[in-house]
């Protein structure tokens, strides 16, 4: 737990300082409180922010105004170093040529010449330049690092001379900084000179990257031939492999076209590395006739090289290369047809419809490959071609072609996957069904429905009522159950089971009125799908009738079922009160003639938990057969209870105390402070309970567990006696075991360790209460 | 790269080292195949890492890579004793073993040669030097947002990422979280229209009291740790140590503002296409507080022109929602934050995104997509130049309101145009003895 810096911690000693010094400030002169002003000794710095404030709102001729009262504060014999300091942040913001005399001096002042620098780097004067290079003579080892490293920002191309003979000398980190600073200044004298100087073995790969740096101003300020020359320097065998593959990066940038003959001629090298960077490279080429010379040569190449390709030329997304990358599907290296397959996704059009769908059909991770590349392929035709793949002699080309337009949601095929619903082969007809359940609107219905009516088999019937519930739920209102509840009417048998089970998945009035309509048919099997059709039910409506059934109906499978479907609806998440919904339990209780359905009843109490939930449990306490799941109930009911009429209150931060009970692990309470002996939080149960243990878990902070605690009870919340447990917290969440079931209505944890950094935290709890 | 020439990076390097003096190559792609049929790796094909920083943020990420199987940590490097002990006791623990390497010196730890990948996690003003210095040797990384603390050290910071091929992905890991994807791609194929304008939500800052100084901790190196930034004295940075709250102070970081500009501002640009490029003008009010050892903004609200006249509006939490709020035409809007995400009509969200229309790319766990890329050599969901065009949107900002002017931007060249002034501000001057 860290401490935010607009946390209430900002303590008021410091407001009340803060407050005092800003008196000061304004009856003062600021440009005079600056001199005195120390680092570190707790000085207000109104003085300084006074001033920022100021510079921020000054005009031109303000802020030259400004710069003469800081230069002469620079000046003042009693100047402290927080003074200039600060004063040469300042002129960075806003110093002009007038300041640099004075900045200069500091240069050679080893505690202050990085802040000089601070102002002087950046400023455009000539003077600013001058005076480093000034100090390049007069300065003296990491001082003169720092005057280094300032031209080098500077892109100071006059001090290349001085920076050279600096690079090649015999003081190691001097030599470092300027050799780094002449490639920071860049362009073709400093590479030239660069080119030319001697450096040690230990900076050679630096110096190589100074002259890359070089060469890459040169190219950014549209010198490409020049840049070029370095670049094919730097790229010659003899020189690190990284450089290489640096400098061969930038020849492809300094010399575009020209460049492919040396770019391809690496996928032969004999160094893996600049053969494996080629992807690279081919990604950065621009151009079609690179994408054909690739392609050509994508064949020739190992299989491990075909894969860096096939990525580069997918990246490219050059379309030229489709036909190479296609005849890379037929592939024997199994790596290598995926990255074919998947670079086709992006390359590939209609013309590759077949290929892929082939590639498809095999149960193989190729195969799952070509699918998904078959769901992203675009452009013209493609959709057609899928289609038209469904005419296919192959039974397995057909289920794979109706498999991705359900992927792609191609609606257009829509009259074809309908006909290959009457498929001779299952497996496209089970494609098919799916196509249609995830495509078919209120067009596709009526025949839907007369599909199931006619089906042959069970398997085909389940299939297409799965299909048909889908579709009819996608088609809003009426138009998605008309066509199912005109059916109903006429069919029969095992076919009215299935619409039956449809309606129950579509729902709304007019289904419920034909399910309805359907428990007084002298079918038995038709009245029992009935039945289970409103026990199946998505929402609460068929709840009254649901209960009229188990009360009343002459079968007693069919009062279990309506019960069993009672319950479930009205445990189903609502808006209803909770004593409501424990109301409808209760009659289900009294309807409810098995153990079984008891049971049920009494799992489902606690969802909904409130006095009369409670009340219903307790009075099935003694009842043979449910004292188990009663006293369950009943312990769940008054968890819950506990937990939503609990208060909690802390020794600190108590408003936040609430965080640690809402069940939110991302909310938390917190102790504000770093954990000290004393720190406390206290439940009161707000009526008497009997506590096994409470956890608390303060994982979410990670190290927020209280170092050792004490567990104390009180009745009364005032007086608490001698602690009833003690322990130690754990990074894993803190449990305070009790040693025995103990009744209480107050219950206090009292931090009892100490940690300098860490505050105790709680994010949830969890109680356990007989 | 050839199946006779099995990727054994460590050999291959000291072999390299060996021959040139320096660390040098990138990892070799890594086929489908090396991986074991129970999906562990060998040892010898392993991304050997490091980590860089190994406070909060660093141990946090190192822990999410030591439970990657592809990975096999050697080496920690902090500038705190402690920190890195505790690093070292966490690697040796994971593995069963006494050989992680514990060092103070980036260099040190960089110079090892053996090292395929680190993780960094330094405070802003630490970012640029390591990374460049990484780029060199050869060694891809994971770098912690903001990318830089300047943006001439972004720009630095990215050539040298470029030049030496490196794989690198920025922790900006919202892009890799479903619903920010998901609205940055209706965005982007626009489902609420033509985007007018942007909101981005991001944190506000705090203040402190003066500081005092007092002993530096034991075991903290506090020169190293100040490294290129303007010498102070250690003094008490209020709360536990400067390992937080360095983050209010303007020599090193920009404070909320720059530290989730990597996030919503990041995201703001997935959305609309600006991975590379930046605004034109940029203008804002902010608070600074006026007392204290925190300087940096607490309250700010800045204005960003782009190139068309599209405008994003950055601003502290108090004045505007957290995350990223488009506006399209017709009153049509998309907000997402990490609490959700959030359309004018929820139709808009359930829209799909069909084959020929712009697909972004595909979010996954964030740090196996390193991990992935580093064996694809592909760019990560979160490339570097994202990141410095996101922390350039923060740094302009701050620029923009230090100096109290609007400021006019180029974002091709990256200069500020006609303000010598607030130029200054886009890079910063290294203590000595450190140089880019």
């Amino acid at each position: 737990m860290l401490i935010r810096p607009n946390a209430t911690a900002v303590l008021a000693g410091l407001v009340a300082l803060a407050a005092l010094a800003s008196v000061a400030a304004a009856q003062g002169d600021p440009y005079a409180d600056i001199v005195t002003w120390k680092l570190g000794e707790q000085q207000s710095r109104k003085p300084m922010t006074t001033i920022e404030e100021e510079i921020r709102s000054a005009d031109t001729g303000r802020l030259a105004v400004i710069e003469g009262k800081l230069l002469k504060a620079l000046a003042d014999p009693r100047a402290t170093y927080g003074c200039k300091q600060w004063v040469c942040r300042m002129l960075r913001r806003m110093g002009t040529e007038k300041s640099v005399a004075a900045l200069a001096k500091l240069l050679t002042d080893k505690p202050l010449s990085h802040m000089a620098r601070f102002a002087l780097q950046a400023l455009p004067s000539e003077k600013a330049g001058q005076a480093l290079r000034t100090a390049l003579a007069t300065t003296r080892g990491e001082t003169k690092i720092g005057v280094i490293s300032s031209l080098g920002f500077r892109r100071d191309r006059q001090a290349v001379p001085a920076l050279a003979r600096l690079a090649g000398g015999p003081h190691q980190p001097t030599a470092r900084a300027a050799v780094s600073a002449l490639g920071r200044i860049g362009g073709e004298a400093a590479a030239k000179t660069l080119q030319g100087t001697r450096v040690p073995a230990a900076l050679a790969s630096l110096k190589a990257d100074a002259i890359l740096m070089c060469a890459d101003r040169m190219l950014a300020e549209g010198s490409l031939a020049s840049a070029a020359v370095y670049y094919r320097k730097m790229a010659a065998p003899g020189n690190p492999t990284f450089i290489r593959l640096a400098a061969f990066r930038g020849l492809v940038l300094a010399d575009k076209e020209k460049a492919v003959p040396a770019i391809l001629s690496l996928m032969k090298d004999k160094n893996v590395e600049l053969q494996r960077a080629v992807g690279k490279f081919i990604t950065e080429m621009p151009g079609t006739a690179v994408t054909k010379s690739l392609a050509d040569k994508l064949p020739t190449l190992e299989p491990g090289a075909q894969l860096v390709v096939l990525g580069a030329l997918e990246t490219r997304a050059d379309k030229a290369a489709a036909p190479a990358v296609a005849k890379a599907v037929e592939s024997t290296d199994a790596d290598v047809r995926i990255a074919a397959v998947r670079a086709l996704a992006t390359l590939g059009s209609a013309a590759d419809v077949d290929l892929l769908t082939r590639t498809a059909v095999a149960e193989d991770d190729v195969g799952s490959a070509a699918t998904e590349a078959l769901a992203h392929l675009s452009g013209e035709g493609v959709a057609q071609s899928l289609i038209k793949m469904l005419d296919s002699p192959d039974a397995a080309i057909r289920a794979k072609a109706i498999e991705v337009v359900t992927l792609r949601k191609e609606e257009a095929a829509l009259p074809a996957a309908m006909k290959a619903a009457s498929d001779a082969d299952t497996k496209v007809r089970t494609a098919a069904y799916k196509a249609l359940g995830a495509m078919a609107g209120a067009n596709e219905l009526g025949q839907l429905v007369q599909m199931l009516v006619k089906a042959a088999t069970e398997t085909e019937r389940t299939a297409l009522q799965q299909c048909l519930a889908l579709a009819a739920r996608r088609v809003e209102g009426a138009a998605g159950t008309a066509p199912v509840a005109a059916a109903l009417g006429k069919a029969r048998g095992a076919a009215k089971v299935s619409l039956l089970a449809v309606l129950a998945r579509v729902g709304g009035d007019a289904a419920l009125k034909a399910v309805q309509g359907e428990l007084a048919s002298a079918d038995a099997e038709v009245k029992k799908a009935a039945v289970r059709a409103l026990a199946d039910w998505n929402d609460a409506q068929p709840l009254p009738v649901l209960l009229n059934v188990a009360r009343t109906d002459a079968s007693a499978a069919n009062q279990v079922l309506a019960l069993r479907g009672y319950v479930r609806l009205a445990s189903l998440d609502s808006s209803r009160p909770d004593e409501q919904t424990a109301k409808m339990l209760a009659d289900a209780m009294a309807v409810a003639k098995r153990p079984e359905e008891k049971k049920l009843i009494l799992a489902a109490l606690p969802k909904f938990a409130c006095d009369d939930a409670l009340r219903l449990a307790e009075s099935c306490r003694r009842t043979p057969g449910l004292v188990a799941e009663a006293r369950q109930a009943v312990k769940a009911i008054r968890s819950a209870l506990v937990s939503t009429k609990m208060k909690v209150s802390a020794g600190s931060n108590g408003r936040a105390a609430t965080a640690a009970i809402d069940g939110n692990p991302r909310t938390r309470w917190t102790t504000g402070h770093p954990m000290k002996p004393g720190d406390w939080f206290a439940m009161d149960f707000t009526t008497t309970v009997t506590v096994r243990s409470i956890f608390l878990d303060h994982r979410p902070s990670g190290n927020d567990w209280p170092q050792a605690w004490e567990a104390y009870i009180s009745q009364d919340g005032q007086n608490w006696g001698r602690p009833i447990a003690k322990g130690k917290g754990s990074a894993r969440g803190t449990k305070i075991t009790l040693p025995r079931p103990i009744q209480t209505r107050h219950l206090k944890i009292v931090q009892t360790g100490s940690a300098k950094k860490r505050h105790w935290s709680i994010h949830t709890m969890k109680i356990d209460i007989e | 790269m050839q199946e006779s020439h099995p990727v054994n990076r460590r050999t291959f390097l000291k072999r390299a080292v060996a021959g040139t003096g320096a660390a040098l190559l990138g990892p070799a792609v890594v086929r489908s195949s090396a991986l074991g049929a129970d999906g562990t790796v060998a040892p010898s094909n392993r991304i050997v890492m490091g980590a860089l920083g190994v406070g909060g943020m660093g141990t946090g990420n190192m822990r999410g890579f030591l439970g990657k199987k592809e990975v096999q940590f050697v080496a920690v490097c902090d500038v705190d004793e402690g920190h890195r002990n505790r690093a070292k006791g966490l690697v040796e623990k994971h593995y069963g073993t006494g050989e992680c390497e514990t060092y103070n010196d980036y260099r040190a730890l960089i110079g090892r040669g053996d090292l395929g990948a680190v993780c960094l996690a330094m405070p802003d003003h630490w970012h640029a030097i390591p990374v460049v210095a990484a780029a060199r040797a050869g060694i891809d990384m994971y770098g912690e947002k903001p990318l830089a603390r300047s943006i001439r050290e972004g720009r630095a910071m990215c050539d040298a990422v470029h030049r030496y091929g490196r794989v690198w992905q920025t922790g900006s890991w919202q892009r890799s979280v479903g619903h920010f994807h998901r609205a940055c791609e209706l965005v982007r194929n626009g489902r609420i229209g033509k985007v007018q304008h942007v909101e981005v939500g991001l944190p506000t800052g705090g203040t402190s009291g003066p500081a005092k100084t007092v002993p530096v901790p034991k075991g903290l190196d506090w020169n190293m740790w100040l490294g290129p930034a303007p010498w102070r004295p250690y003094c008490h940075f209020r709360g536990s140590s400067v390992h937080f709250h360095w983050r209010w102070i303007l020599d090193y970081s920009g404070g909320q503002l720059t530290d989730w500009a990597g996030h919503h501002i990041d995201i703001a640009h997935w959305g609309l296409g600006f991975d590379h490029t930046g605004p034109v003008e940029i203008e804002g009010k902010g608070e600074f507080p006026d007392e204290g050892l925190y300087d940096v903004l607490t309250a700010y609200k800045f204005t960003c022109k782009y190139a068309g006249g599209l405008q994003i509006v950055v601003a502290n939490n108090k004045q505007q929602p957290m995350g990223a709020k488009w506006y399209g035409e017709g009153g049509k809007w998309i907000h997402v934050s990490r609490r959700g995400l959030k359309a004018s009509d929820p139709a808009i969200l359930r829209e799909q995104i069909g084959p020929d229309e712009i697909h972004l790319y595909k979010p996954s766990d964030h740090k196996q997509n390193f991990l992935d890329c580093i064996k694809s050599r592909k760019l990560t969901i979160t490339p570097i130049e994202a990141a410095h065009r996101s922390i350039s949107v923060g740094l302009l900002g701050e620029i923009a309101m230090l100096t109290g002017r609007k400021i006019k931007w180029d974002p091709e060249k990256e200069e500020i145009l006609g303000d010598p002034g607030a130029s200054a501000l886009l890079g910063r001057s290294y203590r000595e003895p450190w140089h880019l």
